[in-house]
């Protein structure tokens, strides 16, 4: 047990898990996401078509096999970060003075011609190093560390990540996303969910005013509008939703995701010799002396003509019948087994927006923006704030004669250290030529 | 001297400015011409630093950074001029939103960012690789692209897609300048590179800050690119594949930093990782675009 925990949190498995989540997350690119299983079956081909069903790759991001590979690399995140942190705190509290001059990391030594007897302060002022006070034959020691703190940066980061993961968990657990389709003039509380079945009634309404398609004088889109009102038990206030302008009331967001156009025909009717005009839409069937209803199923335009597709059903017996309508050309005969009706185009009375929201309520949301901005802070402390230690240690050859040795560690920066170890020394070497 | 280099590239782009302001009459000359030009000045950079390389010809590097210098900064004030057309068409937006635009920018990123680590290294046969590669980007978006400037459609319209789109280039041209590098990581002991190129430890280390650099700008990228989606759409994350691959990219990327600081990984294996690192970026850039389609279709090539 203790071995495979060890095993599931060392820093191998990392690696592996970083190019293997690399490599698995290709296949949801190549293969088209959430089809129907016939549509893979038939691109495919049998055997193939299995397979990718059989591997859930139809639906690779949400399959067992990756949420389980990414809950591994969450879990190693973990285990790792807690592993190392013992090491990182040594590293941080480690005296500078424990060691050796004679054994310091990338070690420059250089002698110089100097005759000043305050060379050691004089050094440390200028660079700021400070003082160990310690004697090594008759030497002086010096150090100097920089960002010190930051040796904890790369557990902001891991920690942002986790953040980042149990906000979006927050969010498929207790948020849902879904459609409110509403049209001009009329209020809604109902969004049906993307993924559930069930709709969820908001307790306040949105009332749609209008809706405004703005265009470019080339014809391109240039904005969706949706002037919305909210009915809330003791409040009432207008508001505006466009693309990337999104309206946030007590946890919902809503967003202009699309839009309609929904048609309002007149149709002429003509039963038992009695002819009179109805509007129809497909949310507006028409009856006809409670016998008859009409619903609208389908409508368009080909060849310039405009064509509605009718179901018309006897109340009374359920008997129904469907026929096409189209402008200009003879009414549709419609034949019952009692009666008969005759249907004809008149005109498209007017045009209705329906516009398409999106509403949202994502509990988690706030969590992930704090991630997102650990995270941030966390990678700019990785990149601009390297710890490292320089250690300075000076001793008298002889009267005129001294030694110098520079040394340094760093955390990640360890090549670029040797060139900046190099600098220094003459910098160093510079200063003291002047000294003398 | 060492910003003799930027000096006489900026009097070289000045002097470009000016004769294209002469021809056409006017102080914003046509934006994509001078994109036009920059493919050129960046490939006659790149070919005097191939001849530096090749032909130990010393003048060649200071002609190379010079006309890279030159491309740069006319590059720039490319972006600027297209930014001010943009306002003249009447439609008025940051040019950062359309493929062309995005590939001049990514040209832009990759020679400023290559420029300012030039300083600090010590030879600089690197500059042949990235100013043919700049070339290239540079002329892709000139012959393949649509260049006009189009009304921006409601979803482009937000700050964030312009953060998203900088923090991602900064990020791709730093994995470009490590790819280069990591190039000539592999060939640094073949005859014809023999005594050109900084010692190994220096290349590594080089390859290893672009890297590390790239990466913290890619996840900004991500993470700037999540915030706009949640604005326009609702949703941070919804795994259209340039989502997912700027994710393989990062991980690869992740997997690099990680290995060589656990694992002691350097030299070789980074830049091995290095060259694939690159071609993910390429396909997250390119691939995704013209083969699969999402979100980020508007990124294509009508």
């Amino acid at each position: 047990m203790r071995d495979l925990l060890n095993k599931l949190g060392s820093a191998k498995l990392a690696i592996v898990l970083f190019f293997l989540l690399a490599g698995i997350s290709i296949l949801g690119t190549l293969i088209p996401q959430g089809q129907p299983g016939s549509f893979y079956l038939g691109k495919y081909g049998q055997v193939l078509g299995k397979l990718i069903l059989f591997f859930q790759i139809n639906d690779a991001y949400h399959s067992w096999w990756y949420i389980t590979t990414l809950f591994l690399f969450l879990f190693n995140l973990i285990v790792c970060s807690i592993n190392r942190l013992p090491f990182t705190i040594k590293l941080y509290q480690k005296d500078p003075g424990e060691l050796h001059p004679e054994k310091l990391p990338n070690k420059l030594v250089e002698q110089v011609r100097v005759t000043s007897e305050q060379l050691g302060e004089l050094i440390a002022k200028k660079y700021g190093f400070k003082r160990i006070d310690k004697n090594f034959d008759n030497g002086e020691f010096f150090y100097k560390s920089v960002n010190k703190p930051f040796f904890f940066s790369v557990y902001v980061v891991h920690f942002s990540l986790v953040i980042i993961i149990i906000g979006a968990l927050i969010g498929a657990f207790w948020g849902y996303r879904g459609n409110m389709s509403i049209l001009e003039g009329e209020s809604s509380n109902v969004v049906q969910p993307f993924r559930k079945r069930e709709p969820v009634y908001l307790d306040f309404t949105v009332k749609l005013n209008k809706f405004i398609l703005e265009t470019y004088p080339n014809g391109m889109p240039k904005e969706y509008i949706s002037n919305v009102t909210i009915y809330d038990k003791n409040k009432t206030f207008d508001a505006i939703i466009k693309v990337n302008e999104p309206l946030k009331y007590k946890d919902v967001t809503f967003y202009q995701a699309s839009y309609n156009i929904i048609p309002e025909f007149t149709i002429k009717v003509i039963h038992n010799k009695k002819s009179e005009d109805f509007r129809i839409s497909p949310f507006q069937p028409i009856n006809i002396e409670d016998k008859y209803s009409i619903a609208l199923q389908d409508y368009g335009e080909a060849h310039g003509l405009i064509f509605m597709k009718l179901w018309i059903v006897n109340e009374e017996n359920g008997e129904s019948k469907e026929g096409l309508i189209i402008s200009g050309f003879p009414p549709l005969e419609v034949s019952f087994s009692e009666d008969n009706l005759s249907l004809e185009y008149v005109d498209l009375a007017k045009l209705y927006y329906m516009t398409g929201l999106q509403a949202k309520e994502d509990p988690g949301n706030v969590v992930v923006y704090l991630g997102f901005i650990i995270m941030m802070l966390g990678l700019f402390f990785v990149y601009y704030f390297d710890p490292k230690t320089y250690w300075l240690f000076i001793k008298r050859r002889d009267s005129d004669t001294w030694e110098i040795m520079l040394g340094g560690y760093a955390k990640r920066e360890r090549e670029s250290l040797r060139l900046k170890l190099e600098t220094l020394l003459e910098e160093i070497k510079r200063d003291l030529s002047e000294v003398k | 001297m060492k910003y003799k280099s930027p000096l006489y590239g900026l009097l070289l782009a000045l002097f470009i400015y000016l004769a294209l302001a002469f021809f056409e009459r006017s102080p914003v000359p046509d934006n994509a011409l001078i994109f036009s030009l920059v493919t050129f000045v960046y490939l006659v950079a790149g070919i005097n630093y191939l001849l530096y390389w090749i032909f130990n010809w010393e003048r060649g590097s200071f002609w190379g950074s010079t006309i890279a210098w030159a491309g740069f900064i006319a590059n720039l004030y490319g972006f600027v001029i297209r930014w001010i057309q943009t306002y003249q068409t009447g439609y008025g937006y940051v040019p950062l939103s359309n493929l062309y635009e995005s590939l001049v920018f990514f040209g832009l990123s990759l020679a400023g960012l290559y420029l300012f680590w030039e300083f600090r290294l010590p030879r600089k046969v690197f500059g042949s690789l990235v100013f043919i590669l700049a070339s290239l980007i540079m002329a892709f978006a000139s012959f393949v692209t649509d260049s006009s400037i189009k009304p921006l459609i409601p979803a482009l319209k937000s700050n964030w897609l312009i953060a998203h789109v900088i923090t991602c280039f900064l990020g791709y041209a730093a994995f470009a300048v490590a790819f280069v590098v990591g190039l000539f990581y592999l060939l640094a002991d073949k005859s014809f590179l023999k005594d050109k190129l900084p010692s190994k430890i220096v290349l590594d280390n080089f390859m290893y800050r672009s890297i590390l650099f790239g990466f913290f700008w890619l996840s900004i990228g991500i993470i700037t690119g999540a915030i706009w989606a949640d604005q326009a759409w609702g949703n941070y994350w919804s795994w259209d594949p340039k989502e997912t691959w700027s994710l393989i990219t990062w991980f690869i990327y992740a997997g690099a930093i990680h290995a060589r600081l656990i694992r002691g990984w350097q030299g070789k294996k980074i830049a091995l990782i290095s060259l694939i690192g690159f071609i993910a970026v390429i396909f997250t850039y390119f691939g995704v675009n013209f083969l699969l389609s999402g979100l980020h279709s508007y990124g294509g090539l009508s």
